[in-house]
């Protein structure tokens, strides 16, 4: 059972440009989604209309250009938070952009001293509420 | 029941054996599972008591024991979250390939 989504795409441009294209919501919308704002700062929101009208929302968790772009989202009202990491790779035919999205563990329904899972994960929900 | 309270559940090797054994016919009691883990019957009754909590498990009484088979739908859901999520970002990385061949053929 695999607990996470991986995808990998190499595209003939320069990393930095490749770097634009995953961060700056003019490129993203293109692709990404119909309706895409990204601040690609900690912190900073995401909102995120999808080609079926249904929404996402979030925020940045961590930036570390022009490499890797962390966030946590969420289908409003109640959909199940998952966290989005982006990076972006030099490649021998341009960039090479990864993407894990992993769902988060809401340890607070599993009994206490019964999971082997870094403790930050109990909070990364709460992010969004911000 | 969320996807993450399943992945949570089923991150550990014991619990994910004894769902193994729990699928197989009949299901188990917490003795029987005791017996073919090398856990005590103390950490099997934890474990179960965490499968259920995730949905995972369901417990039938059985005269004196109780007997555990596994809830299929929960492994469905993540299942299909895998599925959909995989799915979305096919569909998101196809298009930029797409746009990123279109912005230098244009450029």
């Amino acid at each position: 059972m695999a607990e996470v989504v991986e995808r990998e795409i190499t595209v003939p441009v320069e990393p930095d440009e490749a770097w634009r294209l995953v961060t700056e919501p003019d490129h993203l919308e293109h692709w990404f989604a119909p309706q895409v704002e990204l601040d690609p700062r900690p912190g900073g929101p995401v909102r995120v209309v999808e080609d079926d009208g249904g929404e996402r929302h979030g925020v940045v968790e961590q930036v570390d250009a022009p490499r890797r772009l962390r966030f946590v989202w969420y289908a409003p009202p109640d959909g199940a938070p998952s966290s989005v990491e982006i990076e972006v790779a030099p490649d021998e035919h341009g960039s090479r952009i990864s993407v894990v999205e992993r769902e988060l563990v809401m340890v607070d329904a599993i009994p206490p001293g019964m999971l082997e899972r870094p403790r930050t994960l109990r909070n990364e929900p709460l992010a969004l509420a911000a | 029941m969320d996807v993450g309270t399943t992945f949570a559940a089923l991150a550990d090797d014991s619990r994910r054996q004894m769902l193994t054994m729990l699928g197989d016919g009949e299901g188990a009691t917490a003795t029987e599972l005791a017996r073919d883990l090398p856990i005590s019957r103390q950490a099997v009754s934890k474990h179960l008591a965490a499968l259920r909590t995730a949905g995972l498990v369901s417990a039938r009484h059985q005269g004196r024991e109780t007997r555990y088979t596994v809830t299929p739908e929960p492994l469905q859901q993540a299942v299909a979250w895998i599925a959909d999520t995989g799915a979305a970002w096919d569909q998101r990385l196809a298009r930029l390939g797409g746009y990123v061949r279109q912005e230098r053929s244009a450029g």
